[in-house]
């Protein structure tokens, strides 16, 4: 059979379960990106102005960690599609998982790929259509990008450049979520995996863009989300460096297809091994399977997050070296009463906390994965509770949250602790730091939890509601936002330690408010039918 | 013998389907009860109800004394249930599944589990991932069999195993029967159920039709018979005053028809009288149970007159 036979068909069936997905994530970025501009414009009509800003942003270490450097500070384009440059290459990374994983791993686990594979389908042809609907997309929300861009009144070349760097990050995550997905067996593994890269990369460009030159440069130039970065659209548009990832990206997809004609349907490319015959002590409750459905993946953001410590620690110290003295004035006004170093630390924190949420609504959402797939049936079927197949899946999640912020902490005392003398200290003020972000990814995570109480559905809304509060948190001051707006966020209420002191209020606040809304999500799926 | 299972005019509806529409459902200790219908008629529903995962929208429903939604979990403890669609985490193995299953309802028969495994041809040291749908369903099997539940809610559960299999299964659950538990025994075949079943209870649309000792429902014991014949002349005006026989239908020499056991003998005879020389017969379908029933809620003269 030719390899390709169905393609069509295929690409047909993926932009028809996707034509919600796709289109909304093609408006939404651009739009964010676009009216960003347009607030920048507003706040800033002078040049002396923008030249303010820009310089500010641009020498806070943290920022720069966050978003890369001000290549230009009389660019406008360039102020005002700072932070979107890179957190729209992230989001965009994360599209074209979405949509590849969605197409091949996902449809192969469930069994759907099984049933129209054994059609008239070559073997290449689902792998083709995942990565050429992805693509599709990436391109359609890159043009829209620079369409919006160019229509709110800056630069077309600059326009182009700034689409152009998402377009080569989607096209490089395209490739890279091809190959993961024929490489691990389950869905979620592929989507672990994936994310992983994506959060290396982003630490990466994060280090290279604090430091300014030597070694920690490079880390930059290597990482796919410091690619956008160095084209510098709007401050001299490198074209040439789009070369390194459009040169790489199909090196890749020949690697995910030569894997995938030399593997079988369903299978990894590490077969499945036998297990034990009997299980152990521990699958004896609800809690104990809980436990082993999540351990891997809080494993997996362990590691991360004890990566992203260790690198922070360590990178910080340089962070007071880098300064000039009329901006550490400037930042000492903007950014409380804290040393650079703090103030660097806790802007990551916050930022942490906003990644660890994530851990805390997938954690929180693996029930509503259990009861699609027919899990909870068979688990609800025995003498378990709901409230007790709710709260074991809950409490790993909160629990968990709190443990990688914690392990987080630890890590970037233990590398900052060594250069400065003092390791317990260190490490038991950022434990702290870490810690204290905690009830806000609760927040978070008891929203999932509710949202998955009242109708399974509804759980994956939470992912919505944390790209608002992440929204309100990164662009409500550019659009002068009403402050009770901005605090509808938890992020906005979270001491920022250890550049500020720990308030206990707040703390109790955002404490309350999680538990409330755990409890509301035992008492409504107690209410609701489930499977 | 007390009730082990009593519906009463359950309703339950998705939306705008109407899944159950007043099912009534009554299944006594110690028996087997066939529980049929075709394929969407709400078996899979009913045993949601009965389990206490989905909530009636009117109605009652009581299980063992008490009400699954109210009081599942406890409920549960006495209940061995094997889903219509067996989904099992697909990085565990079928001999960790079979013990958390067990384990979550509070205990099992280890004798039981040896015995069901080795007969089942199943490898427990296999990831669910690997299995078949056969073995998935052999593993949720084993978990409800070798339990000592009193009560045994089964949807479907020998699909998806092969004839071979099937007999186990047959078999066990004769060994249960004579334990003296509960069984209800959901299947679309009728003959799936109808050597295993004391009582069945027929639905369709949500409603039941029909209920009662299969040994009372003399329609359930009919024939039909597909027979070719080679010299059919008048063959039609004998076998139409052969007693208990109707559908008949004779095109050349083929003939067909469904009889009850009274007139089995003198079609047999008829059939041989007039050169037979091919002769299949089985027992009916669900289907042709559903004509016959829908027949008789309507008037039968109409059909009849379709006849020729």
């Amino acid at each position: 059979m030719r390899p390709y036979a169905g393609l069509g068909t295929m690409v047909r069936l993926a932009l028809r379960r996707d034509r919600v997905l796709i289109p909304l994530w093609a408006v939404i970025l651009p739009a964010v990106v676009a009216s960003s501009v347009a607030a920048t414009v507003d706040l800033y009509p002078d040049l002396a102005g923008r030249r303010r800003a820009a310089l500010a942003a641009g020498a806070s270490p943290a920022a720069r960690f966050m978003y890369g450097p001000v290549h230009d500070p009389s660019s406008l384009g360039g102020l005002a599609t700072w932070k979107m440059g890179t957190l729209g290459a992230v989001f965009i990374a994360f599209l074209a998982m979405t949509v590849v994983r969605r197409h091949t791993r996902t449809d192969e686990e469930m069994g759907r790929l099984e049933l129209v594979t054994a059609g008239l389908l070559g073997k290449r042809a689902t792998l083709t259509a995942g990565v050429t609907v992805s693509i599709a997309a990436v391109l359609l929300t890159s043009l829209l990008a620079s369409i919006g861009n160019a229509a709110v009144g800056l630069p077309l070349s600059g326009s182009l450049a700034f689409g152009a760097t998402w377009a080569v990050v989607g096209i490089f995550f395209t490739a890279v979520s091809a190959l993961v997905a024929q490489l691990t067996q389950s869905s979620r593994a592929c989507a672990g995996v994936v994310s992983a890269v994506i959060g290396v990369s982003f630490a990466m460009r994060g280090v290279g863009d604090v430091s300014e030159q030597g070694w920690g440069r490079a880390l930059s130039w290597l990482s796919p989300i410091g690619w956008p970065v160095e084209v510098r659209a709007y401050a001299g548009d490198r074209w040439w460096v789009l070369l390194v990832p459009l040169l790489l990206a199909p090196l890749v997809l020949v690697a995910a297809f030569a894997f995938q004609d030399r593997r079988d349907l369903g299978e990894g490319i590490i077969p499945t091994r036998p297990g034990p015959a009997r299980a152990t002590d521990l699958l004896s409750t609800p809690w104990g399977l809980a436990w082993r459905l999540q351990r891997s993946m809080l494993a997996g953001w362990a590691a991360g997050v004890v990566f992203l410590g260790l690198v922070l620690g360590s990178i910080v110290r340089n962070v007071d070296a880098m300064v000039t003295p009329e901006t550490r004035v400037f930042l000492e006004k903007l950014g409380g009463t804290g040393s650079l170093v703090d103030v660097f630390l806790s802007v990551e924190f916050a930022f942490a906390a906003m990644a660890v949420s994530c851990y805390a609504i997938a954690a929180v959402l693996r029930l509503s994965s259990e009861e699609t797939s027919g899990h909870a049936e068979v688990v609800l079927a025995t003498a378990t509770a709901r409230r007790s197949w709710y709260a074991s899946h809950v409490v790993i999640a909160l629990i968990g949250s709190a443990l990688l912020l914690a392990l987080m902490g630890a890590a970037a005392g233990l590398t900052l602790g060594v250069q400065t003398g003092d390791v317990p200290g260190t490490v038991r003020s950022l434990v702290a730091a870490g810690l204290v972000q905690a009830p806000a990814a609760w927040v978070v995570g008891g929203l999932a939890a509710a949202l998955f109480g009242a109708a399974r559905r509804l759980g994956t809304m939470a992912w919505a509601v944390l790209v608002v509060f992440l929204l309100l948190g990164e662009f409500g001051e550019l659009f002068s936002l009403p402050e009770t707006v901005m605090r509808l966020s938890p992020f906005a209420h979270s001491p920022r330690a250890p550049a500020e002191a720990i308030t206990t209020v707040p703390v109790l606040v955002l404490l309350a408010v999680a538990l409330a809304l755990v409890a509301s999500g035992a008492a409504l799926l107690r209410r609701r039918d489930v499977a | 013998m007390s009730t082990v299972i009593e519906t009463r005019g359950l309703r339950k509806t998705f939306g705008t389907t109407v899944a159950l529409d007043s099912l009534d459902l009554t299944v006594d200790e110690g028996e087997v009860h066939g529980f049929l219908g075709p394929n969407g008629a709400g078996k899979s529903t009913t045993i949601r109800v009965l389990l206490g995962l989905l909530r009636a929208d009117d109605g009652s429903a009581r299980v063992l004394g008490v009400d699954p939604w109210a009081d599942a979990a406890q409920l549960h403890r006495r209940i061995a249930y094997v889903p219509g669609d067996v989904a099992l985490w697909p990085n565990l193995t079928g001999g960790e599944v079979i013990d958390l299953i067990s384990r979550l309802r509070g205990g099992l028969n280890e004798r039981r589990r040896a015995d069901l495994l080795q007969r089942l041809d199943l490898d427990p040291t296999m990831k669910c991932r690997a299995y078949s749908k056969g073995n998935r369903q052999k593993v949720a099997l084993v978990a409800a069999l070798s339990s000592d539940a009193p009560l045994l809610l089964l949807d479907e559960p020998t699909a998806g195993l092969d004839p071979l299999m099937d007999q186990v299964f047959r078999d066990t659950l004769r060994e249960l029967r004579a334990e003296g538990r509960t069984v209800l025994l959901s299947s679309h075949i009728l003959s799936e159920v109808e050597n295993l079943s004391d009582h069945v209870t027929i639905i369709r649309a949500g409603r039941a039709v029909q209920t009662g000792a299969l040994s009372d429902m003399r329609h359930l014991s009919r024939t039909v018979v597909d027979a070719q014949v080679s010299s059919p002349a008048g063959i039609s005006e004998e076998l139409a005053v052969v007693p208990g026989l109707e559908d008949l239908l004779v095109e050349g020499g083929r003939v067909r028809c469904s009889v009850d056991p009274l007139g089995l003998n003198d079609t047999l005879a008829v059939l041989g009288r007039h050169g037979l020389t091919s002769l299949v017969s089985r027992p009916p379908s669900l289907e042709d149970l559903f004509l016959r029933l829908y027949r008789g809620e309507q008037e039968r003269a109409p059909v009849a007159q379709a006849q020729p």
